[in-house]
């Protein structure tokens, strides 16, 4: 599935490469350069790792993974303790949120993947608040609470539309931010949804693992754990369960 | 002592063999959404003889295109969760026998193992001596399972299966499935030589004479191998792994090893090391110079 009109408000500007309108990029490898500045993006065709992009719509594209320069990341993604991956993604409504900026004002920071068809992502909805009762909790507090869909466009749960809808029939009041060429989700290492992050006020990986405790599609658990690493941050204590295996549907990721 | 079944009002209602669908989770209406995979309960037996055992099984015809999870370790997904309900008193279940999945390896270096097409789940049901031929048993059993394709459902069911108390057993037409799923069941390390499998600090060998594939499938509580998505399947007979088992235990390598011969013949073995076998003759106290006998008889 293309999604045509994406790309046509791209600022000219645009220093690395241009984009055909017609097809979505495809990200291959972190390293990997343009051919040149006005080939076009076709299946073939590789992000350079260090470039931002910036496009006009929703589904920014920027991923510096931490310590992983050199190519081929880790399966299991960054390990606690080392510098999150730098991102920078749009919202539903066009607003940029960048990872350096959040941490340059001094916020903790909560990663959850996104996909709304999802039965693990749905069970926290409706009669359970997991998600909006933890934006309540921190409310006022330095903490910024950030949902990512990496879905690919025609995959489960994808597309700006589709993620409006949720949030409306939720009332969801995280941004939702899409990752349609899956850069972030990969740099995180994110395999499922809801795999979730913390990342200190000092940019480090604080917590990599499960929302919480219960593993099923159907049912919540009782113990937060980016509840729990949250408020250790805030009370300056080290995060005592660091990680836990995520539980999920699959990331649908491109390629 | 003659049986009483216990039995919920809403099972007395359902056939010799049903199957009830419950709607998923977060529905708008009651009504049971269309599955992707159908299960149903089967028994190896039609009847159940007092004082043996008799092997159940919930057979699920997958779609094509759609996968079930098995129960090893796997980076989504859920494997199908059979829970009795209300075992008449004296009987008792056993453990689910999983056969071996095959591998799925999705973009993002997601790594799962699947079923596909068809799969048994089979567990065996004690029946107690005190049982009375004659007596009609119903087992019933709670079913919960993610289907998958590109989108992943949770779904959710109740079988049961009547049988009767006899004091001869009698295969059943699904008995052939029973033997068929049993004999490809993951077995042990041959004798003959033609299989190696060595555990040496963190690092797993396997070696297959011949294979031109093999693969490893661990299971949940196999220690972490470091970089499955691509050591865990090679051309060729030799396969080697880094386990990270957690922080304070022990390296343990349980899993499924897959070997395909270069006629295409599959083989599964079940790998569990270290062997927890007993050294028969040898001795492992130190001979009177200091240094002790190896236990070498368990490789």
């Amino acid at each position: 599935m293309v999604v045509v009109s994406r790309y046509d408000r791209l600022s000219p500007a645009w220093p690395v490469f241009g984009l055909s309108p017609s097809k979505a990029p495809r990200v291959k490898g972190m390293m990997e350069r343009t051919m040149s500045r006005t080939s076009r993006i076709v299946s073939a065709s590789v992000l350079a790792a260090a470039a931002f992009v910036a496009a006009a719509t929703p589904g920014l594209v920027s991923a510096q993974p931490g310590s992983k320069q050199d190519g081929k990341k880790a399966a299991e993604g960054p390990t606690i303790g080392s510098i999150a991956p730098a991102f920078a993604l749009r919202d539903l409504d066009g607003k940029e949120h960048t990872l350096a900026q959040l941490t340059k004002d001094g916020h903790v920071v909560v990663l959850v993947w996104f996909n709304a068809d999802c039965p693990y992502v749905k069970k926290h909805f409706g009669d359970n608040k997991t998600f909006s009762d933890m934006q309540t909790k921190f409310k006022g507090q330095k903490v910024t609470m950030l949902f990512i869909n990496s879905n690919a466009p025609g995959t489960q749960g994808s597309g700006k539309d589709r993620n409006v809808k949720a949030r409306d029939e939720w009332k969801i009041d995280w941004p939702i931010l899409l990752d349609e060429a899956g850069t972030v989700g990969k740099a995180y290492g994110s395999k499922n949804t809801p795999a979730t992050y913390v990342i200190g006020t000092d940019g480090t990986l604080k917590y990599a693992g499960a929302i919480d405790d219960d593993a099923s599609p159907n049912k919540v658990g009782k113990t937060n754990y980016a509840v729990k690493a949250v408020e250790e941050l805030l009370a300056g204590k080290p995060v005592t369960t660091t990680t836990t295996a995520a539980y999920g549907c699959s990331v649908k990721y491109k390629n | 002592m003659s049986l009483n079944p216990i039995l919920p009002a809403l099972l007395a209602t359902l056939p010799h063999v049903g199957f009830t669908p419950i709607a998923a989770p977060g529905a708008a209406q009651p009504a049971a959404e269309r599955h992707h995979a159908t299960p149903r309960l089967i028994s190896e037996r039609d009847t159940l003889v007092p004082g043996q055992k008799n092997w159940l099984g919930v057979e699920f015809r997958i779609d094509p295109g759609w996968h079930l999870y098995w129960d090893g370790l796997n980076d989504t997904g859920m494997p199908p969760k059979i829970t009795p309900l209300n075992t008449p008193a004296g009987f008792s279940l056993g453990d689910v026998l999983w056969p071996a999945p095959t591998r799925h390896a999705a973009p993002g270096e997601i790594l799962d193992h699947i079923y596909k097409g068809s799969v048994l789940l089979m567990f065996p049901v004690s029946v107690p001596a005190s049982a009375s031929p004659g007596d009609k048993v119903t087992l019933a059993f709670d079913l919960e399972w993610l289907e998958c394709a590109g989108v992943c459902l949770f779904a959710q069911g109740k079988v049961s299966i009547d049988l009767p108390v006899a004091k001869d057993a009698k295969p059943s037409r699904d008995a052939p499935l029973f033997e068929r799923t049993r004999a490809a069941l993951p077995g042990p390390i041959p004798k003959d030589g033609t299989l190696s499998a060595e555990l040496s600090g963190d690092r797993l060998t396997l070696n297959a004479k011949d294979a031109v594939s093999t693969a490893f499938f661990p299971l949940a509580d196999c220690s972490r191998p470091v970089d499955l998505w691509n050591a865990g399947e090679v051309k060729g007979p030799r396969l080697v792994l880094t386990l990270k088992p957690k922080p304070g235990n022990p390296p343990r390598a349980h899993g499924v090893l897959r070997t395909e011969s270069p006629s295409g013949k599959v083989t599964h073995t079940l790998i569990d090391l270290p062997s927890k076998e007993k050294p028969s003759k040898i001795q492992t106290e130190p001979s009177p110079d200091g240094k002790s006998e190896p236990a070498g008889g368990t490789k």
